[in-house]
């Protein structure tokens, strides 16, 4: 039977690229056809398959249910949510009967959906990004692909990024792929809504409709030119894409508003800007708005500071985690004399060795005793240092920011006194550290 | 005992034998310890209320950008964006909790906002953390206290993690934002808290979520912690609140210097106080804390301090009192050099004879001493004032006031370093300086409004447009080179000053003798201030005992010399210089091995150590006893981390750690 051409042209119109998908999925799921118990579609990020999904169960006018793994904390809260959507949509009238029955087991749910599907005759449940549910049983993915089996109107829908055959435990599902868009494809999409040359009408030559027409034309030609220098690399899929699109477009337009260039002149502007597509500061996701972030790096000359010692027990920890504890006394006793062996084998004559080690500070930071760390902060400290709880007590506050970590299993007794240690920050901060509070950390690192 | 971490000491009734003193006698300055009390108490509360406000408005510049931020976000939500501050907070706890609480009652005084904060200890995963968000968010305890996880609203019956409880709520009260904060952003799991900003991220569209996050460090700690996905979709602002530097100096400056102490920390422990804050915790609590303990020291310790009280009557306690007064060095000294001069012989007589007189003059005293440190305070202010209007500002007004106080300021380099200066003002900066100085100083304002008043004169006839100049002005001078007779000559060459600049200069300078005068009248030192021992308090050593306390060494200390804290009549009591450290079997077995293991050195064998033991110990006792003995102290040793096994060598231990770590 021949799906719903007007349907299909409107949803081709409303995602473009993806007609094959939407025409298979149209055709499996058509209100007067039998359609497979079970449906599972694939993708990674951003390739528009719940949207699509949403949109074309809505288009063909079946009943049906999104659940989204993500909003549900617990295996049982996916259940609960389950039940309480499908009675939403079968039975709204009678919120009461939802209100009374609890949804602990997948057995509940199947017995439940048993008794509301009664009546109906093509149902769909769809699960989105079931293969990331927190805190799911082992059987709840192969148990709600089943569902369908026992339940007759119920088509459950998959929703998943990567299909293993070894998660579903059965075979010959029909899988619906959604590939992630090339380069043409995604030009194309962000094609569809241009961002604006002039964010006030320009008050020159250009009325409104040339002014669209050429951000339209401007914007096509930029994208295709961000997608060939930054983002093929590193943000190939749609949203990041568009995210480093705008972060750019304004900087680039600048000399078209301001009026140094026309905006038929792309190729000239575009070697003009060209420093804006050789830096990879646009693909550096910022928390803080832009405009905001640069007034703070004018102001933060009062930072917040750690205290001094603070600082010091960063550094002492970050030497402790990367000095290999027999090279302490080279680096910390103070009673040897000056000429201290910097960078281990350097002396003349020597060989380099054959096997090559990684260096330790490329590899994770190993955990160290508490009196270690205290030796080292006396060796670096240019002054007695008393031992009193202060230090202590700044000890915890550093492992409570989680700047130090305790290593091995996090339930095992604090009053221990073999619990290790482990600092938990890189070494630029510790760099830094150091300099602020006059420890030059190159002095005492064994290898950099 | 044994299979307890900790227990609870409970002390029997009786009495130790070490008997502290219970009642006061009733001849010595403890009879005034009532009066002594309240006067703490009241002058502690006065005190306590100054220092209250200044932590109070502390952060209200903050708080008030922050209320903006949430109050314009409505507007600002960008499409699938968390709108999100970051509150730099320092490290230290108590700052971020009494300012979150601030924040909350801020935020909730509107009624349209539902405010939930969250520290890392109460949460410890996701479910545990909703709950929580939920409950608070709702304020209600009521509607959660049904059988199980579940809440039913509105005929639905919800999970009581499920934010869909929040949902329904905000809907029925017509919630503007719901604002999440969470108190200790670092130290949260950063999966935890990935998981939570999802969340609210996907719920933004139903639920108005604005997150606070509270740091200690940096944002940039922060971003590097949490995954791409999540950074992308927050939409933050930073704010900043005020730091525990500049919050410590304004605390000291309300207890100390504006207003009239009725007590005076003193420059040695003043500093110290400082310092410490300064350098290890940065908790401007902490500084409130040490002031009290001063109060509370002060008035306890020290008899004479009842005479800061105000109303004081003469009575009968007051005896000893007066006879301590007699006794005091700063009286001494004040009586001795009055009877160099015979004429004031008679006043000195009447003083050391007639107790009443004395009391009289004392009360007195002690008033005109703080006026004196007050007027010193004022100095203090004076110097740093002068010294931020010729652009210098490194020293904070605190260092000035402690310099000040021990009498030092008056020399010190830098105060020189400012005259000089000074006397090169040109005149736009002195019409400052003065108008700046005049409410600083009330009683010399006279002086200061006759050397304006003329300063303007000149001003006014000035259309040079330019400001007046000082003839010490370096650059008036030239330098000019001469070669006489093969030898180069530097002669210093004034450009010709006009008249109004030579009438300026008189006048710059009857400022700087005015100023010079100031400040060397008050700038004195405070040692010789009659009474100082009441009006100032500086004594280091309890202030260590109470606020640093050395647990390691309180232990080492103990098995060191257990007598010392055993207090038993078996132990000898050592009368000579080394009568410390003797080995006796009476000695608690691990404290015997603890000295045993300090004299050997980083490899102990194990059975030597043995044979030294044993050899200490009873003679009569059984072999198999002293085995235990000696096994059950090694296992102590080595649990407080002294010793532990190593596979250097086989049947030896190794020493760790080393005495005062």
């Amino acid at each position: 039977m021949p799906p719903d051409y007007q349907l299909l042209g409107h949803l081709n119109a409303q995602f473009p690229c993806r007609e094959l998908q939407i025409r298979s999925l149209a055709t499996l799921l058509q209100p007067t056809a039998p359609s497979p118990s079970c449906l599972v579609v694939h993708g990674t990020e951003a390739v528009g398959k719940s949207a699509i999904v949403q949109a074309l169960l809505e288009g063909l006018e079946i009943p049906h249910a999104l659940i989204s793994s993500r909003e549900c904390i617990t295996g049982r809260h996916l259940l609960e949510h389950t039940l309480a959507a499908c009675t939403t949509v079968i039975a709204p009238s009678d919120p009461e009967s939802a209100g009374s029955t609890r949804c602990e087991s997948l057995n509940t749910l199947q017995v439940c959906l048993q008794r509301l599907l009664q009546t109906q005759d093509k149902f769909v449940l769809v699960f989105d990004g079931i293969d990331r549910q927190r805190e799911a049983y082992s059987s709840l993915i192969p148990a709600l692909m089943r569902m369908g089996e026992t339940v007759p109107a119920l088509i459950v829908l998959l929703i998943v990024s990567s299909p293993s055959p070894r998660i579903f435990h059965s075979t010959g599902v029909p899988h619906i792929h959604f590939p992630s868009y090339v380069k043409e494809e995604l030009i194309r999409i962000l094609s569809l809504s241009p961002l604006p040359i002039w964010e006030e009408p320009p008050d020159t030559d250009y009325d409104p409709e040339t002014a669209t027409e050429e951000s339209a034309w401007v914007w096509t030609r930029f994208c295709s030119a961000v997608w060939d220098t930054i983002a093929k690399g590193a943000a190939r899929d749609l949203n990041s894409f568009r995210d480093v699109c705008e972060r750019l477009w304004r900087p680039f337009v600048a000399p078209i508003v301001s009026g140094s260039y026309g905006t038929r002149d792309f190729s000239r502007l575009l070697v003009a800007k060209r420093t804006l597509f050789q830096g990879e500061e646009a693909l550096i996701n910022n928390m803080l708005v832009a405009e905001e972030s640069q007034a703070i790096k004018a102001v933060e000359i009062g930072n917040h500071e750690l205290p001094y010692y603070s600082k010091l027990l960063l550094c002492a920890a970050y030497l402790a985690s990367y000095n290999s504890p027999r090279q302490d006394q080279i680096y910390f006793v103070k009673s040897s004399d000056k000429k201290r062996k910097r960078r281990g084998g350097a002396q003349a004559g020597t060989k380099p060795t054959k096997h090559r080690k990684i260096p330790r500070s490329m590899l994770a930071p190993s955990p160290f005793p508490l009196d270690r760390l205290l030796a080292i902060l006396h060796a670096l400290t240019p002054h007695p240092l008393p031992q009193t709880s202060d230090l202590l007590t700044q000890l915890t506050t550093l492992v409570s920011l989680r700047l130090i970590l305790r290593a091995g299993t996090s339930g095992s007794d604090v009053l221990d006194g073999t619990t290790k240690w482990r600092i938990n920050c890189s070494s630029d901060y510790v760099v830094a550290l150091g300099r602020a509070v006059g420890v030059e950390m190159r002095d005492y690192l064994a290898d950099n | 005992m044994e299979h307890q971490k900790t227990y609870l000491y409970a002390p029997d009734s009786s009495r130790p034998t070490k008997r502290g003193r219970t009642e006061a006698p009733e001849w010595e300055l403890q009879s005034s310890w009532k009066m002594r009390e309240e006067t703490c108490h009241r002058l502690w509360s006065e005190q306590q209320k100054r220092i209250q406000k200044v932590l109070d408005d502390a952060n209200s510049d903050t708080l008030s950008d922050i209320l903006d931020f949430l109050e314009k976000v409505e507007h600002q939500r960008q499409r699938s964006k968390i709108p999100c501050g970051f509150i730099l907070a320092g490290s230290s706890v108590t700052t971020q909790t009494s300012f979150f609480n601030q924040l909350s009652e801020k935020v909730l005084a509107s009624g349209k906002n539902s405010f939930a904060s969250i520290s890392s200890g109460e949460a410890p995963n996701l479910k545990g953390f909703l709950k929580l968000l939920i409950r608070r968010a709702i304020a209600k305890k009521d509607a959660f206290d049904g059988d199980d996880e579940t809440i039913t609203t509105k005929g639905r019956r919800l999970l009581d993690y499920d934010l869909g409880v929040l949902h329904e709520w905000v809907k029925e009260k017509e919630i503007q934002e719901v604002v999440v904060t969470f108190q200790d952003g670092e130290a949260f799991d950063a999966s935890l808290l990935a998981d939570v900003l999802e969340l609210t991220h996907l719920w933004s569209n139903r639920i108005p979520f604005v997150v606070l996050i509270g740091l200690a460090t940096s944002v940039e700690n922060l971003h590097r912690r949490l995954p791409q996905s999540i950074v992308r979709v927050l939409q933050g602002r930073q704010f900043d609140i005020v730091q525990a530097e500049v919050l410590l100096e304004r605390l000291y400056c309300c207890s100390m210097i504006d207003s009239e102490p009725s007590l005076c920390i003193g420059p040695r422990l003043g500093t110290a106080i400082l310092e410490r804050i300064r350098l290890h915790t940065q908790n401007p609590q902490d500084f409130v804390d040490e002031l009290q303990y001063a109060y509370m020291t002060h008035f306890f310790s020290n008899g004479l301090s009842v005479f800061l009280s105000e109303d004081l009557e003469w009575g009968d306690w007051a005896r000893e009192h007066v006879e301590a007064l007699r006794n005091l060095p700063s009286f001494r000294r004040f009586a001795e050099e009055k009877v160099k001069y015979p004429p004031s012989h008679f006043s000195v007589r009447q003083l050391l004879d007639r107790d009443d007189l004395l009391f009289n003059w004392a009360r007195d005293t002690v008033a005109k001493s703080h006026k004196t440190m007050h007027l010193m305070a004022e100095a203090a202010k004076v110097v740093h004032a002068c010294r931020s209007l010729v652009g210098k500002s490194n020293l904070l007004l605190s260092d000035l006031f402690m310099e000040a106080l021990s009498g030092q300021l008056h020399d010190a380099s830098h105060v020189r370093e400012l005259f000089l200066t000074i006397k090169r003002a040109p005149s736009d900066q002195l019409s400052r300086l003065i108008s700046t100085l005049l409410p600083l100083v009330p009683d010399e304002a006279s002086t200061l409004e006759q050397i304006q008043e003329k300063l303007d004169a000149l001003e006014a006839e000035n259309d040079s447009g330019h400001p007046l100049k000082s003839e010490h002005d370096v650059q008036n001078q030239t330098l000019r080179a001469t070669v006489v007779a093969r030898r180069v000559e530097l002669s210093k060459l004034k450009a010709s000053l006009s008249k109004a600049d030579a009438e300026y200069t008189d006048i710059l300078l009857q400022f700087h003798e005015w100023l010079e005068g100031y400040l060397s009248d008050l700038l004195i030192d405070p040692e010789d201030v009659l009474l100082s021992e009441i009006t100032i308090y500086d004594r280091k050593a309890p202030h260590k005992l109470a606020f640093e306390p050395k647990p390691r060494h309180a232990i080492e200390r103990a098995l060191f010399a257990p007598h010392d804290y055993l207090n038993c009549d078996c132990c000898p009591v050592g009368t000579g210089p080394d009568s410390e450290g003797t080995l006796s079997f009476t000695q608690p077995p691990t404290s015997i091995l603890y000295q045993l293991h300090l004299e050997s050195g980083p490899l102990i064998n194990v059975s030597d150590l043995f044979s030294a033991f044993r050899a200490i110990m009873d003679e009569e006792a059984e072999e198999k006893q002293i085995l235990y003995l000696f096994q059950r102290a090694l296992a102590e040793l080595k649990y407080l981390g002294m010793v532990k096994s190593t596979r250097k060598k086989t049947d030896h231990i190794a020493k760790v750690s080393w005495r005062g770590l």
